[in-house]
């Protein structure tokens, strides 16, 4: 492990969307995914350029917005479509909806703030985004999914949508705030700080080239929507088969302590998406007594890693949110938000930034409090993968997850304002 | 321990950061310019009040305790006495 470690902080090792992007073994779709898709966004620059980046992107994420985000964006959204969806029994008199259509909309709110987008507090405009977004994602990771050819065409077609319904409006609101400012009418503090700031004013000097600013924004709905939607999905999900063998459980259900747990289990279990981590050697690179090669490509199975028994115990494999901590001073999500100088940039907004649970933790405790089940009825559905690129198992990326609230009162429910201050 | 020269005070701006080198060690006065999280040099970081936020991943330090205050990093910083003498700052390492 500590040679992984050391390896991913090398300068010497990079990160190339052509490599991500299969290029080599597809290159119509690789050129699509790379132009289209990857290039441009942080997790593919290098060195000082990513450094200055992401020190920039992090003010996005401090402590104050991360309260914003959780107590002003993410809950009241939950709370809002919880009670819009369960408002009435379906005809089998049980309350119900697709948990993976729910996350969306809240997440989506939530990315959408985060890069700045105007106009998009209907629900019509949340369709319209929600419609661009899962085949962004798509785009974004088409080199690991069936029917690549397909994928990119809907991408495609969707980016277009997305830039000229949202990303222009949103550039060019923000540049007349921005002109105000320049002109003294308003003040700078007065523009909400967002990823479309920092373009606009092109606070990044690679912010210049326009379609590489809107990659970089494009990136977000897989990165945030997408990765957060599985995390809680998948949590739920996870969590009935433990109930189910541990029913002594039950009754932490609600319990943030077992809930981070639990979330941190699926992080380590399902998490990333790509089953494994591309790197390139921009130089040649001692690794103990070998040499990785100048132009030699990494694959860093991080899968592997995060189901080691060594660290995580004979029943590494499985979903247990009472396992002990590691005892070599790894976390309990293992390597699940990345190791070395590319790591998940929304950790915080998952885990809080103390670590004691951040936005999913509290949107699980209200799903649960609520008495959330997967639906018997509807079984859910999953991205279609290309399973050849899959070692060790087909991890699911869910597209629809049925659930039913067996707990819920229209009269009386839960809210995510009561779960936080309890 | 011994007390080392590092900087004249005048050559700190308010609010800012920087880095010396004394014996080898590197400091970001005066804690240790190391993130303990992903071996990043935090005088590159931003200072918001007594917090430094490595400029990579975002993990915060109290830049007079050493404690963590923001994640992914969860061990301390090591923190150095800092004496000042006239314009004249010292550290004991």
């Amino acid at each position: 492990m500590d040679e992984v470690v050391s390896t991913l902080r090398s300068p010497d090792i990079e990160h190339h969307p052509e490599q991500f992007a299969a290029v080599a073994t597809d290159p119509v779709n690789g050129a699509i995914n790379v132009r289209e898709f990857l290039d441009g966004a942080m997790i593919y620059l290098h060195g000082s350029e990513h450094r200055s980046r992401r020190k920039m992107l992090n003010q996005l994420v401090r402590a104050d917005s991360l309260s914003y985000i959780r107590e002003d964006l993410i809950l009241p959204e939950v709370d809002r479509l919880l009670r819009l969806r369960l408002a009435q029994p379906d005809d089998d008199g049980q309350y119900g909806l697709d948990l993976v259509d729910l996350c969306e909309r809240v997440f989506l709110r939530f990315t959408a703030k985060l890069i700045g987008l105007v106009n998009v507090d209907s629900e019509e405009a949340i369709d319209a985004l929600r419609s661009c977004a899962g085949p962004l994602a798509a785009g974004t990771s088409s080199a690991f999914l069936e029917d690549r050819d397909l994928i990119n065409k809907i991408a495609l077609e969707a980016k277009q949508r997305y830039v000229e319904q949202f990303y222009l409006p949103a550039r060019d609101a923000y540049r007349t705030m921005m002109d105000e400012v320049s002109r003294g009418e308003r003040d700078d503090a007065d523009v909400p700080p967002s990823l479309m700031k920092f373009i606009v004013t092109q606070a990044d000097p690679d912010y210049a080239d326009e379609d590489r600013a809107i990659v970089e924004s494009t990136m977000l709905f897989a990165a945030s929507v997408g990765t957060s939607t599985q995390s809680v999905v998948q949590t739920v999900d996870l969590l009935q088969g433990w109930f189910k063998d541990h029913p002594e459980d039950v009754a932490s259900k609600t319990d943030p302590a077992f809930l981070l747990d639990a979330l941190a289990e699926t992080i380590r279990l399902r998490a990333p998406f790509s089953p494994y981590v591309c790197r390139v050697a921009a130089a040649d690179h001692a690794v103990g007594d070998r040499v990785i090669e100048d132009g030699q490509e990494i694959h860093v199975h991080y899968v592997f890693a995060n189901r080691s028994p060594e660290v995580f115990g004979e029943d590494a494999g499985a979903f247990n949110p009472r396992r002990p901590s590691p005892s070599n001073g790894l976390p309990r999500y293992g390597v699940g938000f990345g190791v070395g100088i590319h790591q998940c940039y929304g950790m915080r907004v998952v885990l809080g930034n103390e670590g004691k649970g951040g936005s999913h933790v509290h949107m699980l405790r209200t799903l649960m409090a609520a008495g959330v089940k997967p639906d018997a009825r509807t079984p859910p559905t999953d991205l279609k993968k290309d399973l050849s690129k899959f070692s060790i198992e087909n991890i699911p990326r869910y597209t629809a997850y049925p659930v039913v609230f067996t707990e819920w009162d229209p009269a009386s429910p839960p809210s995510s304002r009561e779960t936080l201050d309890a | 321990m011994p007390r080392s020269r590092v900087a004249n005070a005048a050559d700190i701006p308010p609010g800012g950061l920087r880095r010396v080198e004394v014996d080898g060690q590197a400091l970001c006065l005066a804690i240790e310019d190391r993130c303990t999280h992903e071996d990043v040099e935090l005088s590159d970081g931003e200072l918001l009040g007594d917090e430094v936020e490595c400029p990579m991943h975002g993990s915060l330090f109290n830049v007079i305790t050493g404690d963590v205050c923001g994640l992914p990093a969860d061990i301390p910083v090591k923190v150095f006495k800092v004496d000042r003498d006239g314009d004249e700052l010292f550290v004991d390492l």
